[in-house]
């Protein structure tokens, strides 16, 4: 069966990367432009991984995943934050929100489809 | 500064920001455009690697690396859009402050200066330059910890 994957961030160019990524390695890919647009496909949809940006209009990405941990469908799905920020402060604040991991850009795409194998 | 100064850096600020945004809208569409392509060339080798014999795989594996070395150096873009729309935040919020006299409004705006700067590195920056605290030898280049995966 074909995992789907929920890629956030409102760089078209930075979604065009991770979709043909995450596609090279067969899995099924939802995109959306910022952390409202996910949460409003997440409440209808359960999707087996998300991979966020943080610094994002409208919604960002820790409120993200603040807000997807209080779906029960997303209770126990991992939430992986993909972004530039590296500070250590930032990175315990995705970690209390309930993110998975943290991924900082630029991601290599071996690496990133060898977490995804961990984590599905 | 006197309110005549303030006349003539504010427009010489808005056209800074006006001029960033202009480039990076430029920018955005050609990195778009470069996407696809590599993100075209990256699905034509996985259809080449997985479809096709020996040969047509062994010269699958090449343009498969070739669009992943080609996706990860286009990601410095999107680094390079967010330095460039803190700096353009920044300005506009020196345009905003501009005429004001009062201390501790000046240092009000100093702390939502640092706090559009979400980079470890341009923190350090702006704590280097306008904090003036010393903040030692900037870190190697190849020491900025791109990539790394850490799960909690």
């Amino acid at each position: 069966m074909t995992r789907t994957i929920l890629t956030v961030d409102d760089s078209t160019s930075m979604r065009q990367m991770v979709k043909a990524t995450l596609q090279s390695a067969g899995y099924g890919v939802i995109e959306a432009a910022d952390g409202q647009e996910a949460l409003d496909f997440a409440r209808d949809n359960a999707v087996d991984l998300v991979i966020s940006d943080v610094n994002m209009p409208r919604m960002d990405g820790i409120t993200l995943i603040h807000e997807l941990r209080t779906l029960p469908s997303y209770r126990l799905t991992p939430l992986l934050l993909l972004t530039t920020e590296s500070s250590q402060e930032k990175k315990m604040e995705g970690k209390r929100a309930g993110a998975t991991g943290w991924i900082v850009k630029p991601f290599n795409p071996d690496q990133l489809l060898a977490t995804l194998k961990r984590l599905l | 500064m006197s309110a005549n100064e303030t006349d003539q850096i504010a427009p010489l600020l808005l056209l800074a920001v006006r001029q960033l945004e202009v480039a990076m809208e430029d920018a955005a569409a050609e990195a778009e455009l470069l996407s696809r392509a590599i993100a075209a060339l990256g699905e034509r080798g996985v259809h080449m690697r997985d479809t096709g014999g020996d040969s047509t795989q062994a010269k699958a594996l090449p343009i498969l690396a070739d669009a992943q070395r080609a996706m990860r150096a286009l990601q410095f873009h999107d680094r390079l859009s967010q330095r460039v729309s803190h700096v353009r935040d920044a300005l506009e919020k020196i345009h905003g402050g501009l005429a004001t006299q009062d201390h501790d409004d000046w240092q009000k705006l100093k702390r939502s200066i640092r706090a559009l700067y979400t980079m470890e590195d341009e923190r350090r920056l702006f704590d280097s330059i306008v904090q003036r605290v010393p903040v030692g030898p900037e870190p190697a280049r190849d020491a900025i910890p791109c990539g790394s995966v850490e799960l909690f």
